[in-house]
C-alpha cells in the first residue's frame, strides 16, 4: 500500500556544509521518541540513530584539519547485512520504498545485526526507555517506544513517511508528494547539508546530487549499495575515508 | 458395570474440561468494565439528526479523530437538552469542569500498531462496519471487555467462544489484517503497518 | 463408593484431554506472549488530534521563528519557520528540545525562601511584602544604597517596564547581565557581505541568527582567528591559529599592511578625527611584530590583509563564544577599526544602523533607567537585587555580583529552575517557562532592521508563576499588565505605519499599511509572526574617533595580554557553546555529549599530545589546572587539533552533571564586570 511503488529513498549529506552542530540527532531522537541518556549510559551504550562524528585528517596542529560525518543506516539495498544475519525475521528491505526496515517487537536481541553492520548504524537499548517524570506527554505519538533488550536503528523516519501516505490518502492519492515526506534530520540540519529524496527518480536533486563530482558512499567496495550518499570537495576527505575506515573516528 | 467406571469418569473430566473451556473460560477471561457515561447513538442518529461523519470523520491531514473530545459534546450540552440523569451527570462530570470524558475505547489498537483510517476507507472504500460492526442503532453503549491476560479487549482479539458462534466478531488482531489483505492481494513490509 | 487414586486419574487425565481441545491454552499461550508486548517499562505516547501553532523561541537574543507539532495542546516537536526573514527555517539543537524545559523535573513550581543552607516554601505575597518593606526603608533614610534589576535578556519590552520601575524607585539601577549578547545598534547586512574577518566569534556555531548567517554562507568568504580549531575554524575559508590573547597585534598588523599599501576605504577614513594616531599606532605593528606575538607567519598575515580587503565589502567581527567570555574592550576597538579600514561602517553588506520597534507613550529613553554594566556600580552599593531571569545564570560568575551587595541585601531571583544565580538568592520566585510565557522577543543583534516578534505563550504557566512585571507590580502595590503593555506597544508599531509582517503559518507578508487596527496586528503576531522594518534607518556619517580616549590601552592590549609566567606556563582557554552554556537545557541534549562524541563535555579539558607528555597527563586521567585565581579538576583527552601549550576547557553540561563551570570561570579570573577570559595556567595529573 505503500505509495511510489518503486521508490530508493536515500539522501546525499554535504560534508562541506556540516557545522557539526548535533541538531539532526537532537530532531532525530525527539521525531523518533529514542529516550534521554540513562545515567551509566556512554557513547558506547547510548542510543543515536543519527550520529555525527569528527574525522581528523591525522596531521598535527596547525596542520590538522577534520570533518564532521554524520552517520546513519546507509540503507544497504544490497545484501544487506543485518537482513542476512536475523534469525528473527526482524529486518527486511521494504521493495516499496527500499528503507531498511527494523522490527523491534520481532527483536529478540541476539545483536548479530549488530556484529554485522559494517556502519555501526545500530543500537541496544540497554535500559528501559526513560522519560523525567511528565515528559512522556512530549512523545511523538506516530512512533513507538521500544522495549529494553532489542536493537534499534534509523528507518529514515518512518513515522513521518506514514504521515505522508495518511494525508495522501484523505485526499484520495496513492502517491506521497515530496514535500510531505521529509525525515526529521534533514528538515533540522540549520546548514541544509542534507539533501533527501527518491534515487530512483533520475530528476531528482538527490539522485543528480549522488551522481555528482565528489559524491561518494561509505565502504562502496563491500557492494552493499546503500542509499545514504556523502559528499566533498576536499581531497583530503576523500583520502581519510579511504584510509581511516577500521579506525575509530576521532572525536571532537 | 464396573468395567465403564473408568471410561465414564474419563468422559466425565473430559466434559468438564470441555464446558469449563468453552462455556466458563470465555466469560472468566473477560473483565466487564462500564463506560463512563452511556451513550446512545440512535438518539443521537434520529433526533439530534447527526451523521456519523460529524464525530468519526478523517481530518485533512489523513488522521482519524476516533471518538471525539469532550468540546465536541459541549457544542450543543453546554446546557441540558434532553431530561436524563446520565446527560446531566455528564455536564456535571465532564463538560463544566472540562475534563476529557475516559472513553473505553473498543477498538483501541496497541501502541506498536499504526492503522490509517484514510487508507482503508478513502482509498480501499472499506465500510467501517467490515472492521467495527453496525451500532448506528444502538441505544446504549455495552460493557467494555479487557482480556485478563493480554489486556486488549474483546474486539480485538475477536470471540472464540461457542454462545456467540453464530454472529462470531472476526476481531482485529493482525492475523485479522493479514486474512484480508492476502485476499485483497496487498502486499506489505512490516513497518507498513507498525510503528 | 469412594473415588480411588486410579478414579482420580482418570478423571484428570479426561480433564486434560478435554483442556486441549479447549481455546484455553491457545488463549493463554497468545495472551501472554501479546503481554509481553506491554511491558511496564515503555510509555505511551499521548493521543490526539495533532495541531500545528507557532511562536517565537526566548532562549537566545536569536529570535527564531518557531513551528511547534502539538498533540491538542501539548508540543511533541519544534521546527524552525521556513522562511523566516532571520532564522530562516533553522532551530539549534536547543531550541530543537525547548518544548522540554518547562517539564524537568527541577522545575521550580513554588516561591521559596532561603533558610540556612536550604529552601523553604513561601508565598509571593511574602516575598514582595519583603522587597517592599526594604523599600519603603530606604526610602524613609533616604538612603544612598540601589535597587537594581539585573536583566539576563534586556531589549524586551519587560525591560523596558523594569527601566521605568527603576526610574521611580530609590537609586533605581538597571543592570546588563554580564554574559548577555548585546543588543547592538548595528546590524549586520551579511546577505551581502563579501568577506569576514572573525575573530573569535562562532560565525557557524551560534552566533547572530544561525539561520540568516548559514544562508549567506554560500556567498561570503570566511577568515577565522582563533587559537581554538573550532567548528568555525574547521569550515573557514582560512584559519589563523592565533596565540591567545594577541588579537590586537593581528588587527593592527593587518591594518599596517592595508595603510602602508593604500587598501584602505580613504573616504571613510577621513570621517575617523584620530586616523592619523591610529595610523600611527598601526605602524608599531609591522607584519613581523605582529608575526612575533601573535604567531601568525607574517606572509600569511600579509596575505589575509589582501584577502581581507580584496573581496568586499569586507567586515571584521570581535566576539567569542558563549564559554570564552568576550574580547577586552581595547582588542574589540582595534578590531572594529579594521571596519573603517574597510570602509563598511554604514555602507550594503557592512554595518548598517537599525532603529527599534516604536514604544509605547510612557517610555521614552528620558522616562527610563539607564541601562548600566555591573562594573559602573560602586561595590556593597545594592540593597534589593532583582534578577531576570536566572535562566540564562549558569554561567555568571556569582562572585562579581556578590561583592555589590550591601551588607543587608535582599537577592530575589525569577527563575524557572533553582539553578545558577538563583541559588544564591534570598528568593526563588517561579516565573514562566519558555512557551508558557506570553512575551516578545527583540530584534536579534545582528539584523540590520528592526524586528518586533511575539513569543505566545503555548502552554499554561503553573499557578503560582508570575512574570518579572507583575512581580514587581505586586512590590509596587499595582502597574500594568505585561500583556496590556505588548498591546500598547503593538499599537505603536502599528501607528508608526512603518514595515510589514511575516506570517509564520504561510511564510506571507504584509504591508503594516494594510493591516486594519491594531487589533488585527496584534492577532497576527500572536498566532505566529513578526514584525520587520524595511525602511532604511536614516543616518549620517558623523566624525567620529577610532580609538577614542583610548590609544594607550589599546597599545597595551596589542602588546600581549597574556605575559609569560614561568609558574603557570600554559594558557588556559575556555570555550561554550550556545544554548548549553549555563541555565537549564533538555535531557535530550545528552545525546551529544554523553552519548556521542560530538562535544567534549563539560568535565574535560583538551589537550596536544606534546603538552600532555610533558605535564605526564594522558588521555582519560584526571587533571588539575591551576590559576592564580583558583583550580578545577577535569578529565584529559588529548587531541592534536589543540595548540601546544593550551589547555581547552568546555563550559557546558558532561555526562557526569557535577561539573559546574564556575570552578572553571573562577579560574580564569573574573574580572569586575563579570566577565572572564584567558588566564595563565598549570597542570598536573591529580
Amino acid at each position: 500500500m505503500a505509495a511510489n511503488k518503486s521508490a530508493r529513498y536515500g539522501m546525499v549529506i554535504d560534508l562541506d556544509r556540516c557545522t557539526g552542530c548535533g541538531a539532526c540527532m537532537v530532531a532525530c531522537a525527539i521525531e523518533n521518541n529514542v529516550p534521554p541518556a540513562n545515567a551509566k549510559a556512554t557513547e558506547r551504550t547510548g542510543i543515536t540513530w543519527m550520529r555525527v562524528h569528527r574525522l581528523g585528517n591525522g596531521r598535527p596542529f596547525p596542520d590538522s584539519r577534520a570533518v564532521f560525518f554524520p552517520i546513519l543506516c546507509q540503507q544497504c539495498g544490497h545484501h544487506t547485512p543485518c537482513v542476512a544475519v536475523c534469525p528473527q525475521n526482524a529486518v527486511e528491505v521494504d521493495a516499496a520504498t527500499g528503507i531498511v526496515d527494523q522490527m523491534p517487537q520481532r527483536c529478540l536481541g541476539c545483536r548479530y545485526c549488530m556484529a554485522a553492520c559494517p556502519y555501526h548504524a545500530r543500537y541496544f537499548n540497554w535500559w528501559d526507555p526513560a522519560w523525567p517524570a511528565g515528559m512522556e506527554k512530549t512523545l511523538n505519538p506516530d512512533v513507538a517506544p521500544r522495549m529494553r533488550g532489542v536493537v534499534e536503528k534509523c528507518n529514515l523516519c518512518h513515522g513521518r513517511l506514514h504521515r505522508a501516505e495518511s494525508k495522501a490518502a484523505a485526499e484520495g492519492r496513492r502517491d506521497i508528494a515530496a514535500n510531505d515526506y521529509v525525515p526529521a534530520c534533514v528538515e533540522a540540519c540549520p546548514a541544509k547539508a542534507i539533501t533527501f529524496g527518491d534515487l530512483a527518480d533520475d530528476q531528482t536533486e538527490v539522485a543528480q546530487l549522488a551522481r555528482s563530482e565528489g559524491a561518494f558512499r561509505l565502504l562502496e567496495k563491500l557492494g552493499t549499495e546503500s542509499k545514504v550518499y556523502y559528499r566533498s570537495e576536499r581531497p583530503w576527505v576523500h583520502q581519510a575515508v579511504k584510509s581511516g575506515i577500521g579506525k575509530e573516528p576521532q572525536r571532537g | 458395570m464396573k468395567n465403564y467406571r473408568g471410561s465414564i469418569l474419563f468422559v466425565a473430566g473430559f466434559a468438564i474440561a470441555l464446558s469449563a473451556g468453552w462455556l466458563a473460560f470465555p466469560r472468566a477471561e473477560y473483565e466487564r468494565q462500564n463506560q463512563p457515561i452511556q451513550f446512545s447513538h440512535k438518539v443521537h442518529r434520529d433526533k439530534g439528526g447527526m451523521k456519523c461523519e460529524d464525530c468519526h470523520a478523517i481530518r485533512d491531514d489523513g488522521t482519524f479523530s476516533g471518538i471525539p473530545a469532550v468540546d465536541k459534546c459541549a457544542g450543543c450540552h453546554a446546557a441540558p437538552m434532553g431530561t436524563t440523569d446520565e446527560e446531566k451527570r455528564m455536564i456535571k462530570r465532564y463538560i463544566e469542569p472540562n475534563r476529557e470524558i475516559p472513553w473505553l475505547v473498543y477498538a483501541r489498537q496497541p501502541e506498536n500498531v499504526r492503522f490509517s483510517h484514510a487508507f482503508h476507507v478513502k482509498l480501499a472504500k472499506l465500510a467501517c462496519e467490515r472492521c467495527h460492526q453496525a451500532h448506528g442503532d444502538s441505544n446504549s453503549l455495552p460493557a467494555f471487555e479487557r482480556d485478563r491476560v493480554s489486556g486488549y479487549s474483546r474486539d480485538i482479539l475477536g470471540d472464540p467462544s461457542l454462545a456467540n458462534a453464530a454472529n462470531r466478531h472476526p476481531g482485529m488482531q493482525m492475523d485479522d489484517c493479514i486474512r484480508c489483505h492476502q485476499q485483497r492481494g496487498v502486499q506489505d513490509s512490516c513497518l507498513a503497518c507498525h510503528k | 463408593m469412594g473415588l480411588g487414586r486410579r478414579d482420580l486419574l482418570k478423571l484428570v487425565g479426561g480433564g486434560a484431554a478435554g483442556f486441549f481441545l479447549t481455546p484455553v491454552p491457545w488463549r493463554l499461550i497468545d495472551g501472554v506472549a501479546i503481554r509481553t508486548e506491554s511491558w511496564p517499562g515503555v510509555p505511551d505516547p499521548p493521543r490526539g488530534e495533532v495541531r500545528t501553532r507557532y511562536t517565537t523561541c526566548t532562549l537566545c537574543p536569536a529570535a527564531c521563528g518557531v513551528r511547534a507539532r502539538c498533540v491538542v495542546d501539548q508540543p511533541v516537536s519544534l521546527a524552525g519557520v521556513a522562511s523566516h526573514p532571520a532564522s530562516a527555517g533553522v532551530l539549534c539543537p536547543a531550541g530543537l528540545c525547548g518544548h522540554h524545559l518547562p517539564l524537568l523535573p527541577n522545575r521550580l513550581r513554588q516561591a521559596l525562601a532561603r533558610k540556612g543552607d536550604n529552601f523553604q516554601p513561601v508565598g509571593i505575597d511574602a516575598v514582595a511584602g519583603a522587597v517592599a518593606t526594604a523599600l519603603a526603608d530606604m526610602r524613609q533614610n533616604g538612603s544612598a544604597e540601589r535597587v537594581a534589576v539585573l536583566d539576563a535578556r534586556p531589549g524586551r519590552t519587560a525591560s523596558l517596564m523594569y527601566r521605568r520601575w527603576l526610574r521611580a524607585a530609590p537609586n533605581g539601577t538597571y543592570l546588563l547581565a554580564p554574559s548577555a549578547e548585546a543588543t547592538a545598534p548595528m546590524g549586520i547586512d551579511i546577505a551581502r557581505t563579501g568577506t569576514v574577518l572573525s575573530f573569535g566569534a562562532p560565525v557557524l556555531d551560534g552566533w547572530g541568527t544561525p539561520g540568516r548567517v548559514l544562508e549567506a554562507r554560500k556567498t561570503f568568504r570566511l577568515i577565522q582567528v582563533e587559537t581554538r580549531q573550532s567548528r568555525t575554524a574547521l569550515l573557514a575559508d582560512g584559519w589563523l591559529p592565533i596565540r591567545p590573547g594577541t588579537e590586537a597585534a593581528l588587527a593592527l598588523g593587518i591594518a599596517n599592511v592595508l595603510i602602508e599599501e593604500k587598501l584602505y576605504d580613504a573616504a571613510a577614513a577621513r570621517n575617523a578625527s584620530d586616523f592619523a594616531a591610529y595610523a600611527a599606532l598601526a605602524a608599531q605593528f609591522p607584519p613581523q611584530r605582529a608575526a612575533q606575538l601573535t604567531g601568525i607567519p607574517a606572509q600569511t598575515i600579509i596575505a589575509a590583509a589582501h584577502d581581507f580587503v580584496g573581496h568586499g565589502p569586507a567586515i571584521a567581527i570581535a566576539a567569542s563564544d558563549p564559554g570564552g567570555g568576550p574580547l577586552g574592550e581595547d582588542e574589540q576597538i582595534a578590531i572594529a577599526a579594521l571596519n573603517v579600514l574597510s570602509g563598511s561602517i554604514g555602507r550594503e553588506g557592512g554595518f548598517l544602523p537599525r532603529g527599534e520597534a516604536s514604544r509605547p507613550a510612557g517610555f521614552e529613553e528620558a522616562a527610563l533607567a539607564p541601562e548600566q554594566g555591573i562594573a559602573e556600580v560602586p561595590d556593597a552599593s545594592i540593597r534589593v537585587l532583582i534578577i531576570d531571569d536566572a535562566r540564562a545564570a549558569g554561567t555568571w560568575c556569582w562572585s562579581a555580583i556578590e561583592r555589590k551587595l550591601a551588607a543587608t541585601h535582599i537577592v530575589v531571583a525569577m527563575t524557572e529552575f533553582l539553578e545558577g544565580a538563583a541559588q544564591h538568592a534570598d528568593f526563588a520566585v517561579p516565573a514562566p517557562a519558555y512557551l508558557e510565557a506570553g512575551e516578545d522577543a527583540p530584534a536579534p543583534p545582528d539584523v540590520p532592521a528592526a524586528m518586533f516578534s511575539l513569543a505566545g505563550a503555548l502552554l499554561k504557566p503553573p499557578p503560582e508563576a508570575v512574570d518579572g512585571a507583575a512581580f514587581l507590580n505586586q512590590v509596587a502595590g499595582g502597574g500594568p499588565a505585561l500583556a496590556d503593555v505588548l498591546k500598547q506597544r503593538v499599537a505603536a508599531i502599528h501607528a508608526s505605519r512603518r514595515g510589514e509582517v511575516f506570517h509564520y503559518a504561510d511564510a506571507s507578508r504584509t504591508a503594516v499599511r494594510d493591516v486594519k487596527s491594531a487589533a488585527d496586528l496584534w492577532k497576527a503576531l500572536e498566532e505566529g509572526g513578526c514584525w520587520i522594518d524595511h525602511q532604511p534607518t536614516p543616518h549620517e556619517k558623523p566624525l567620529f574617533a577610532i580609538l577614542g580616549d583610548a590609544p594607550d590601552r589599546v597599545l597595551e592590549a596589542a602588546s600581549g595580554r597574556l605575559p609569560a609566567d614561568a609558574q603557570f606556563p600554559l594558557a588556559l582557554v575556555p570555550y561554550g557553546w550556545r544554548g548549553a552554556a549555563g541555565g537549564a537545557i533538555s535531557p535530550i541534549m545528552t545525546k551529544l555529549y554523553q552519548e556521542s562524541d560530538l562535544r567534549p563535555g563539560g568535565d574535560t579539558i583538551e589537550l596536544h599530545p606534546d603538552t600532555a607528555r610533558k605535564y605526564g597527563v594522558a588521555d582519560g586521567h584526571v587533571a588539575i589546572v591551576q590559576t592564580r585565581c583558583g583550580s578545577c579538576q577535569r578529565r584529559v583527552r588529548v587531541d592534536e587539533s589543540v595548540m601546544p601549550g593550551v589547555i581547552q576547557a568546555e563550559v557546558g553540561p558532561s555526562a557526569s552533571g557535577n561539573c559546574r563551570p564556575e570552578a572553571l570561570l573562577n579560574a580564569c579570573g573574573v574580572a569586575g564586570d563579570g566577565t572572564w577570559r584567558l588566564a595563565r595556567a598549570s597542570l598536573r595529573r591529580a
